[in-house]
């Protein structure tokens, strides 16, 4: 019942799929010729840029993500876009503008503290990769002498302090841009790690937004009919996903599928789509394999949320403020989402990174049970058998991210709170 | 609002607060229902030894894998009768496949001998609370009326050990319920005091706080596991695993809980009521748990009674992934990865019953938070 489902075949779909969607050359052409359009249109002709700008930023933003994405110009690009956006802020909000400042100067440093981290917890279980890859061998019947495992401790570098392997691995990443090796892949860690990271990312961005999507109008909907039967019925199945671990979830519904259909459906793509490469008319079905891991991985999170929305509405309602604008005749509308909403929403932004956190963790055991071709399962695996460089590199870009996701929410909280940004100030 | 409350009796004035959070906690009905089943939950956790008709170390070869034990209500003629049980036998069955004679086992009932169920039946001695005894909720006894140990019931059937699920659980839910509970509790304290300690004072306390908080919450949490995990020594009692692993649980779980609180404290601590008790000479601490805290109760119930239902979840998918407690030792998590693959339940779909506990605290506790916010709510 089983189908044949090579991993390697899966990667390499996985990444034509994103050839499919991306071409970076043309991407990252167009982007630069809508960024310096837009830069000659501020100077010369500002009501025409007013008119453009935010077109034009949504513009820049998508192609390079989808067009540029592939291309390592992309981190030319996004620092273009960032120092763009800074000096906009400057002109506009001084005071965003000084706190964003100040928690970009806090990413470095803060990156390099949490790499050592992840370094000190990897190599912190007993024994290096050479003792996993002896113990795995001799398994099968090989014999290794002493000297054969100090050569090999010798050749991959294993025989330094666990310090001087983090200095060696931090310089060669800041001076060359490398990553290390991963002992298991025998292959560069870098390389490793982009076979998945496009699916990984699409796969949990397309989560966040789906648990969100979800949740914040459930949220809503309890706190203004609190007690009602919808409130009730919605909470339950908001709650019911979240009750249920991840990975029983996920064969619970495929399980059922299993028996009203015939298929078991194991990964994204099906035994087809990797024979014949990702065509136009497979995108239904691969949609619907997606659904499959949005489902089991997105509900994870979602009862967090409408619990928070909903606690927050209910506080929110029924401040002083909101009996004013009553008062005054607001209608409910603008009670709810201009007064309410945007007071409630402090807690709901600052669990925003966390969420991202829970999706890379919950994907992980999910995707092991699933088939994902996405990096959960090759991290477990690298941290079992102690390849650390792949396992670092892997932890640290997720580290990286949720370290963005965190950043985003920061700066969206003292968006909607001045309080925040006056506080940081001094 | 106001209305309501003057219409009510005057015991409504003279009640203290935590009266009144009962009375509004009761308003909610699904929260005064999860509270009852939770209490249920712990009851039979406690007593596991007498609820359960077998011990741990009680498990049968026979009955490994089996499906939950059939009850009769009729007897053969199609007459009501006490409710009875066959047990279980062994038989090898000669079957010709493609001229071949192949040797296959079944497991089939042995209907020769009725073993029928009864309450308060002995069985293997225990100790709770100090009470020495011998006595089992239910249990069989055959037709003589002597207790039998050959006949097993396995209401939620046997897992592969043969051992029964439906005590497995109950020794289990000590486990799945207890380790949850200290942990949140351990983090929720560490939250509000490094959160509170943040946000009130600011500068660079804070900046030190938020960065702790950043690199700690930034790590995903299965390197945290394996590696926290792989600290934990081998082969120890399962007493201390057990401690281990409620330390490890609380050790990721609160820094969630302090950026929240810190966020909350900023735009607090500038309100007038925390400059007046400043001036009136109040202690930071004081300020901190008298005046602040309770301006967020409602938020941090949210958040404590949600952090109980996720560190269930997460010692579930511990041990799934062989981090967690281990075979001999008995949790939800551990009797939920024999589910680990799409075969195993394909075959044993019973085994899914312990899900079917773990979802039911995880929903329970979450509608209690629920009913509880809305009781420590203030304004109605």
């Amino acid at each position: 019942m089983q189908e044949v489902l090579t991993d390697a075949a899966a990667v390499s779909t996985a990444g034509s799929f994103f050839q499919f969607i991306a071409d970076r050359w043309i991407g990252y052409l167009l982007v630069a010729l809508a960024v310096a359009a837009l830069c000659i249109l501020r100077f010369k002709k500002k009501e025409l840029y007013q008119k453009l700008e935010s077109w034009g930023l949504i513009f820049i933003t998508a192609v390079a993500v989808f067009g540029g994405l592939v291309g390592k110009f992309i981190w030319i690009l996004l620092i273009g876009l960032l120092v763009y956006l800074l000096m906009r802020l400057k002109m506009r909000n001084k005071e965003m503008y000084r706190y964003v400042k100040q928690r970009l100067l806090m990413f470095i440093p803060t990156v390099i503290i949490i790499a050592f981290v992840i370094f000190f917890i990897i190599q912190l279980p007993p024994g290096d990769y050479v003792t996993s890859y002896v113990a795995a061998m001799s398994a099968e019947g090989e014999i290794f002498t002493p000297e054969q495992i100090a050569d090999l401790r010798l050749q991959y570098g294993l025989d330094d302090p666990w310090y001087i392997q983090f200095f060696n691995w931090v310089k060669d990443i800041v001076l060359h841009g490398d990553f290390g090796y991963s002992f298991e892949y025998g292959r560069d860690v870098w390389d490793v790690i982009m076979d998945r990271l496009y699916l990984t990312l699409a796969i949990s961005f397309v989560i966040l937004v789906f648990q969100y999507g979800v949740s914040l109008p459930i949220g809503i909907y309890c706190a203004r009919h609190q007690y009602s039967v919808g409130d009730y019925a919605l909470s339950f199945i908001g709650f019911i996903g979240t009750a249920t671990p991840n990975f029983l979830l996920a064969i619970i519904i495929m399980y059922y599928l299993y028996t009203s259909t015939g298929h078991v459906y194991l990964g994204l793509f099906s035994t087809e789509m990797l024979q014949n490469g990702m065509r136009w008319e497979y995108v239904p079905e691969f949609l619907g394999r997606c659904a499959i891991p949005l489902i089991v991985i997105g509900t994870s999170g979602t009862c967090g949320i409408i619990r928070t929305v909903r606690a927050q509405m209910l506080d929110e309602q029924a401040r002083q403020y909101t009996l004013t604008a009553r008062a005054k005749g607001c209608s409910e509308k603008t009670i709810t989402y201009k007064y309410c909403l945007r007071a409630a929403m402090n807690p709901v932004v600052s669990g925003m990174a966390g969420s991202l956190r829970t999706i890379f963790s919950g994907s992980t055991v999910s995707a092991i049970v699933m088939n994902l071709a996405i990096q959960g399962p090759v991290l477990l695996a690298a941290l079992k058998a102690q390849d650390m460089y792949l396992a670092g590199t892997t932890v640290l870009i997720q580290a990286i991210l949720v370290l963005v996701g965190t950043l985003l929410s920061d700066i969206a909280l003292a968006w909607l709170d001045p309080r925040i940004r006056f506080s940081e100030r001094g | 609002m106001f209305k309501k409350k003057t219409m009510q009796d005057e015991s409504y004035y003279l009640a203290g607060q935590w009266q009144l959070m009962w009375r509004k906690l009761k308003k909610h009905k699904l929260a005064k229902l999860s509270l009852a089943v939770l209490a249920i939950l712990y009851i039979t956790a406690l007593f596991a030894d007498f609820f359960a008709p077998y011990g741990l170390e009680q498990f049968s070869a026979l009955y490994k894998n089996t499906a939950p034990t059939k009850v009769y209500w009729q007897d053969e003629e199609g007459k009501l009768s006490r409710p009875y049980v066959y047990k279980l036998k062994k038989e090898n069955k000669m079957e010709k496949v493609d001229g071949k004679i192949s040797m296959q086992t079944i497991i089939t009932e042995d209907t020769s001998e009725k073993y029928y169920i009864a309450f308060f039946v002995e069985g293997i001695e225990y100790k709770v609370l100090g009470i020495k005894s011998n006595i089992h909720l239910y249990g069989l006894v055959n037709e003589a009326g002597e207790v039998d140990q050959k006949a097993r019931i396995n209401i939620f059937g046997a897992d592969s050990t043969g051992m029964d699920i439906f005590s497995r659980i109950l020794f289990g839910g000590r486990v799945s319920l207890t380790i949850p509970f200290v942990s949140a509790a351990i983090s929720f304290v560490l939250g509000i005091l490094l959160g509170g300690i943040s946000g009130y004072f600011g500068g660079m306390v804070d900046n030190v706080i938020q960065r702790i908080i950043e690199v700690l919450s930034a790590i995903p949490s299965i390197p945290l596991w394996m590696a926290l995990s792989a600290a934990i020594p081998p082969g120890i009692p399962v007493a201390s695993m057990y401690l281990y692993i409620t330390i490890i649980l609380s050790f990721i779980g609160w820094t969630g809980l302090a950026r929240v609180v810190r966020g909350k404290f900023i735009s607090l601590r500038k309100e007038d009521y925390v400059m007046a008790a400043k001036l009136a000479g109040v202690s930071d601490f004081k300020i901190i748990v008298k005046h602040l805290v309770p301006g967020f109760l409602s938020y941090l119930i949210v958040n404590l009674t949600l952090g109980i239902p996720g560190s269930i979840l997460g010692e579930t998918s511990m041990s799934y992934l062989g981090l967690g407690m281990k075979a001999p030792a008995t949790s939800w998590g551990v009797l939920l990865k024999e589910t680990e693959n799409l075969e195993s339940v394909a075959q044993c779909p019973w085994k899914l019953i312990p899900l079917a506990f773990v979802v039911i605290t995880v929903l329970a506790f979450n509608f209690l938070g629920d009913g509880l916010r809305d009781a420590a709510d203030p304004y109605k």
